[in-house]
């Protein structure tokens, strides 16, 4: 996948889309492929999203870390 | 049977009588009292009205006259004082002779007259009103009231164009004392018939007027011309008036019952006028002679108390010295002793400040420890945990998308040997009437399809 300027929120409503348009039989065979790939493309972007942020978050608050805000 | 009328001429008549009273009465002159009810004089004879009355009732009248030369001898007995005998309304005792007269009818003539009965009879009026007064309680009345201490508002009862009345006038308001009086007439006639009633009138009327004083002048006369002033009614007029009542009537030796039973007699109009600014200028003068005395005791207290106050104002100073000298070691003492006090107040104060600040130091570090300890953590771990469920939340929002792409990914299905056909784009099975000859897509795992339809058939 090329690299694009793509946010989550975008990602997930193109992938609302392509699921929607799959249900009703609305894509065209040639571009069928091409779909599929996409809609693929889409689950990994938006799930390697949000396990990145779980990381990140887990990273800045720790469980049960404390902070010295008299020593910060 | 009747008388055989004998006839007279009314002079025969009048002859007969005057014949009788030749006989009877020309021998004999008569002394009589009688009181003159009219005088009236022509050419030096005096004719006269005369009559006996009792409180206005008649009981004898006549006609009498006085000729010139029978006037002229008794000016000559007694002195021209026994004109003022001939007044109307005087009692008077005459020498006369019974006179009459064919057409002039029955007349006396006078001879002489007697003017001593005239005065006794003045007199015993004069007699007869201080008693009644007297006897009545009036006579004295007028003595109980007193003057006011200056009398500068004076009723004047007087006849304007009179001797007395000039002499009053100028004395008052031409004297060198005092001059500023306030002077109301109230004109009168002073002699003749109408005086007495005129007086009283004048004298009630006076009364309605805010005034100091009454004033009645009057000047010199004969007796009888003074004579109303002895009249019982006027002088009780003068007893019950309500205001001090000053009489100035005739010349000194004149005496007559209204100047006695007035507040005050001044023997002539004059003196009455010198009465009034003579009281003033007496009460001036004791008033100055007040102020004088005044004025010289408040200059020997005023010394008194000057000696008096330098005596108390050097003992003040001594005392104050002493007094200030012994107050000033208690005050250096006291103060000595205050700021030892304040001081002290002070060190307590910074004490009391410190422990306050530490009270505060430690509640407050108190304060952030629990914040610290377990408000912050609990906040921290609230943040972390609702951010793994936001996300939790969107991966399974994924997931399920993921599932169910899976489930309608048309890939799998070629590959599983299901076909996808389509006419011009379109899924066969949105398009209702298909009709021989379209051109239908087909779509396989590996190839795609181009037919034509040739039977069309319904299941």
């Amino acid at each position: 996948m090329k690299k694009e300027n793509l946010s989550y929120e975008s990602a997930l409503i193109e992938l609302q889309e392509i699921v929607k348009n799959l249900e009703n039989r609305e894509v065209k065979i040639d571009e069928l492929s091409q779909t599929v790939t996409r809609a693929k493309q889409l689950v990994d972007f938006c799930r390697d999203k949000l396990s990145k942020t779980e990381d990140e978050i887990n990273k800045i608050i720790r469980p049960n870390d404390e902070i010295d805000i008299l020593d910060a | 049977m009747e008388l055989e009328r004998k006839i007279y001429s009314l002079l025969q008549l009048a002859t007969s009588l005057e014949n009788f009273f030749l006989k009877n009465f020309a021998s004999n002159n008569y002394w009589v009292t009688a009181e003159i009810t009219k005088v009236s004089q022509k050419g030096g004879h005096y004719y006269f009205e005369l009559a006996d009355s009792d409180n206005g009732e008649l009981f004898a009248q006549f006609n009498a006259y006085f000729w010139f030369g029978n006037h002229k001898k008794c000016v000559e007995l007694y002195g021209s004082s026994i004109n003022d005998v001939i007044q109307t309304g005087n009692k008077i005792l005459l020498l006369v002779k019974i006179d009459y007269h064919k057409i002039f009818g029955l007349k006396l003539n006078i001879l002489n007259i007697d003017p001593n009965y005239s005065y006794g009879e003045m007199e015993r009026q004069k007699i007869r009103t201080v008693e009644q007064l007297k006897s009545e309680g009036l006579y004295y009345l007028q003595k109980q009231l007193t003057f006011k201490q200056v009398s500068r508002k004076i009723a004047l009862i007087s006849s304007p164009d009179t001797s007395g009345y000039r002499d009053f006038m100028v004395e008052l308001t031409e004297n060198n004392l005092y001059t500023h009086f306030q002077i109301k007439l109230f004109p009168t006639a002073v002699q003749g018939i109408d005086a007495k009633g005129e007086i009283i009138k004048q004298i009630k009327e006076a009364q309605k007027h805010n005034v100091d004083a009454i004033v009645i002048i009057r000047g010199g006369g004969s007796k009888t011309d003074l004579n109303v002033f002895n009249d019982y009614d006027l002088c009780k007029t003068i007893c019950l008036c309500r205001i001090p009542i000053i009489t100035g009537i005739g010349h000194e030796t004149d005496d007559v019952v209204a100047a006695h039973v007035s507040r005050l007699d001044c023997i002539t109009p004059t003196a009455a006028a010198k009465h009034f600014y003579i009281q003033i200028s007496s009460y001036m003068s004791d008033l100055r002679s007040a102020f004088d005395q005044v004025l010289k005791q408040s200059l020997i207290l005023l010394q008194a108390h000057n000696i008096e106050f330098y005596d108390l104002q050097k003992r003040l100073g001594f005392w104050s010295n002493a007094l200030y000298q012994n107050n000033r070691m208690a005050m250096d003492e006291l103060t000595h002793h205050l700021t030892r006090l304040v001081q002290f107040n002070i060190l307590n104060k910074y004490q009391d400040l410190d422990i306050l600040l530490m009270q505060i130091d430690s509640t407050s570090k108190q304060q952030i420890s629990v914040n610290q300890k377990i408000h912050l953590p609990a906040l921290v771990e609230q943040l972390r945990v609702s951010s793994i469920y936001l996300i939790q939340e969107q991966k399974n929002a994924v997931n399920q998308l993921d599932l169910l792409f899976s489930k309608l990914n048309p890939i799998q299905l070629l590959n599983k040997g299901y076909t996808l056909t389509q006419i011009a784009g379109e899924d066969i099975n949105h398009i209702e009437n298909l009709t021989r000859g379209d051109v239908i897509q087909t779509r396989t795992s590996k190839v795609i399809i181009e037919s034509k339809i040739e039977h069309i058939k319904n299941i």
